[in-house]
């Protein structure tokens, strides 16, 4: 897929980073990672101040786009200072340096709002006592243009969740602010607890960054905390491709799109992204980017400073009111979508449910062979092929898959033939002449045959004092019993289970000892054919 | 077939096979929200996949894969496992934790670049009497491997035989302690003898 042209050159000093995907219902929305503006380079989940209506706000920006009329956007999920939501702070006594993320879904009755939120002009003011007073008015992240952010916030996440890197004690004297809990613009309640997806985006990117690991482009990535975000461009990275209708007609598009087009954005957005990304932070890194003109001239990488220059187009106001709208469908989407865009879409396939019905009612026609002496790298379709050529026949193959106590030598599959005779026919010939597959093997067919799995109830190996029995039905017992655990030296489990690992190291020994003699006795024979066959 | 993307989709497999581990000695009770929950100390998990056994013995231990976030966080676990014997859903056997190798997925792409040739051998052919042999030994080769596997079950079903009777056992001792010095037998007879100590 080709990228579009990665850097739009205009009088601001603009210049787009790298492209992480297209999407769209035309395909011509553009996501990016990055970007620079004034001379500054802002990353995806960089924390950065915008400007609104004369006021300063920190936001982290979770997506960047540029729409088909050249206009750049990113979307920022919010940051509360407490003077914000100091009408539900209640006893809470916030540091001073202290912010609070937005969370969950906006009341989002913008449409009680009659100006549109973003692309609005300077007259719609006084967000701030509406966002007091007016619960409707709440929001957690919104777009806006690129040119409301005006320079980098360092923003360190002091939570104690287990999913967040603990800061150093620089880290905390180096920020700007500080934050470990969440304020749900839903519920307006302010809680410790981060849920998993915040602006439909896992919460790990608004946690520190771990060290080490890197952004979506690698320098400048090292601000790990509060990424500041780009003024220039407004990133929404999400995976709810919530772009579609750029909000030129000043409406507030939630609509969740399609889920179809949804995979499908993402696994083209996979792969144009690139496999730089870290294993961890940036599972879902579809950036659409959606440009809109910078007008903006002045939004200098001011760091953490308030930027004199009035930019114009400030009319992206941050609709502090509800429009942080994250329509259920859009977040499961997202995360439907996401979860199996990170894997190549290639190796999910039918599941091993189906398989098992195909494979019993293949043995009961008489159809199912099973194959050996293949290759173990070999795949089902390779199999297939194989037959394919050999028999002429077609069919469907699925290789057993390997475990410990399979022969590392030789790979076994099932095939079911069309037909009971062609079944016939493939193994009388296997056994009559002789077909030699590469490297040196001839395959073996014979009449496939099913073991019936039985549901058992119990477990070799896993012990239960029977009179204990009535005592566990209570609660406490069922959750010592079946918490998965490490053994600890000083119980009776502990002498039992080494007696098991005992038991396994030899019979380890003994698998080896076997497979090694099969390689020798293979070794012996291979070597005396003639011809060559393929390596 | 599109061979850079196929590359592509083959690095990335092999990557996610790094991540893996794979988990052997499980009870068939065993489902996938347990072993989310029972991994997930460890790290986030990001996919359990079941590996169904089809020609085996029914009453085989079940085996997963397990695919965590990191490769070294995969390897971590393989190494604390190995030493340490750590319990799933009951006890007292071990799970068996190893690296996870291609070969265990059961759906996997293709190696690109790999071809396959086969080619019939006739009986005049001289090498077809050494295939003739190679598919013999074949043939034994899993002869004997079912053989291993039968006395490696019957020797673990041994052992859990035994256990369970050292186990009983044992219990029946506690419970007799318990039994004589809750009713004052113990006492009685420590009076007896002169033995104080049982009048706690």
């Amino acid at each position: 897929m080709s990228l579009l042209g990665e850097a739009h050159e205009d009088h601001t000093e603009f210049n787009w980073g790298r492209q992480t995907g297209i999407g769209g219902p035309n395909k011509d929305f553009l996501f990016y990672g990055s970007f620079t503006h004034g001379g500054v380079e802002y990353f995806l989940y960089d924390c950065v101040y915008m400007w609104r209506d004369n006021e300063l706000d920190i936001g982290k920006i979770v997506k960047i786009w540029e729409t088909p009329s050249h206009s750049k956007k990113v979307k920022v999920v919010w940051f509360f200072r407490p003077i914000e939501i100091r009408q539900w702070l209640g006893d809470v006594e916030p540091l001073w340096n202290e912010i609070f993320l937005a969370s969950g879904e906006g009341n989002g009755l913008f449409n009680r709002n009659p100006l549109p939120f973003f692309f609005l002009p300077d007259g719609h003011d006084n967000l701030r006592p509406a966002m007091c007073s007016d619960l409707a008015t709440l929001t957690s992240s919104w777009r806006c243009g690129i040119e409301a952010i005006c320079g980098k916030c360092n923003v360190v996440c002091t939570s104690k969740d287990k999913r967040n890197p603990q800061p150093s004690k620089e880290d905390l004297r180096m920020a700007d602010y500080i934050f470990n809990r969440t304020f749900d613009v839903a519920t307006c309640t302010i809680s410790p607890i981060f849920p998993d997806v915040i602006a439909e985006s896992e919460v790990k990117h608004f946690f520190n960054r771990e060290k080490g690991q890197k952004l979506i482009t690698s320098e400048g990535g090292a601000n790990l905390k509060g990424k500041i975000a780009n003024p220039s461009s407004f990133v929404k990275v999400e995976g709810v491709t919530a772009l579609r209708n750029p909000v030129k007609d000043g409406k507030f598009d939630m609509s969740p799109k399609p889920a179809a087009k949804d995979k499908a954005e993402m696994k083209r957005v996979h792969d144009l992204s690139h496999t730089s990304l870290s294993d961890g932070s940036h599972k879902r890194r579809r950036v659409h980017f959606s440009i809109v003109d910078p007008k903006e001239e002045h939004s200098s990488g001011v760091k953490g400073g308030k930027s004199d220059n009035q930019p114009q187009e400030i009319t992206r106001r941050p609709a502090v009111g509800g429009l942080g709208l994250l329509p259920k469908e859009e977040l499961s989407n997202g995360i439907k979508g996401s979860k199996s865009d990170n894997q190549p879409q290639e190796i999910t396939r039918r599941p091993a449910v189906s398989w098992m019905e195909k494979l019993k009612s293949a043995y009961e026609r008489g159809t199912l062979v099973l194959l050996e002496n293949l290759d173990p790298s070999y795949t089902s379709s390779e199999v297939e092929d194989i037959v394919w050529s050999a028999f002429k026949e077609m069919g469907e193959a699925k290789m057993l898959p390997h475990c410990t106590s399979s022969s590392p030598h030789h790979g076994q599959a099932f095939f079911i033939f069309k037909s009971v005779d062609a079944a016939e026919r493939a193994i009388s010939e296997l056994k009559g002449k002789c077909l030699m597959l590469s490297n040196g093997r001839p395959l073996v067919g014979r009449k496939g045959c099913l073991v019936e799995p039985n549901n058992a109830t119990s477990f070799v190996g896993h012990i239960a004092i029977n009179k204990l029995k009535l005592q566990k039905q209570k609660a406490e017992w069922k959750i010592a019993v079946s918490t998965s655990h490490y053994s600890q030296p000083n119980t009776i489990e502990y002498d039992m289970a080494l007696e098991w690992l005992v038991l396994q190291e030899r019979s380890k020994l003994r698998w080896d000892a076997l497979n090694k003699q099969h390689a020798e006795e293979i070794e012996l024979l291979r070597s005396q054919l003639k011809t060559h066959h393929n390596a | 077939m599109d061979s850079a993307k196929a590359k592509a989709n083959y690095a990335a497999f092999e990557e996610r096979v790094r991540r893996t581990v794979y988990v052997d000695n499980l009870s068939p009770q065993v489902n996938e929200s347990i072993l989310k929950s029972a991994f997930n100390q460890f790290g986030n998990v990001q996919k359990v996949e079941f590996i169904p056994n089809y020609a085996e013995e029914s009453n085989m231990p079940c085996c997963v894969l397990v695919e965590m976030d990191s490769p070294e966080l995969a390897k971590e676990l393989v190494q604390a496992m190995s030493n340490q014997p750590f319990m799933v859903f009951g006890m007292p056997r071990p799970v068996r934790v190893c690296a996870a190798e291609m070969e265990m997925f059961e759906h996997r792409p293709q190696k690109p670049g790999t071809k396959i040739t086969c080619l019939w051998l006739e009986p005049q052919n001289p090498d077809f009497t050494i295939a003739e042999k190679l598919k013999e030994l074949t043939r034994r080769h899993a002869a004997e491997a079912s053989f291993l596997l039968q006395y490696q079950l019957e020797e673990e079903e041994k052992l859990a035989k035994q256990q369970a009777e050292t186990l009983e056992a044992n219990y029946k001792k506690y419970e007799l302690i318990e039994k004589v010095l809750k009713d004052g037998t113990a006492k009685r007879l420590g009076h007896r003898y002169g033995i104080n100590e049982f009048d706690a």
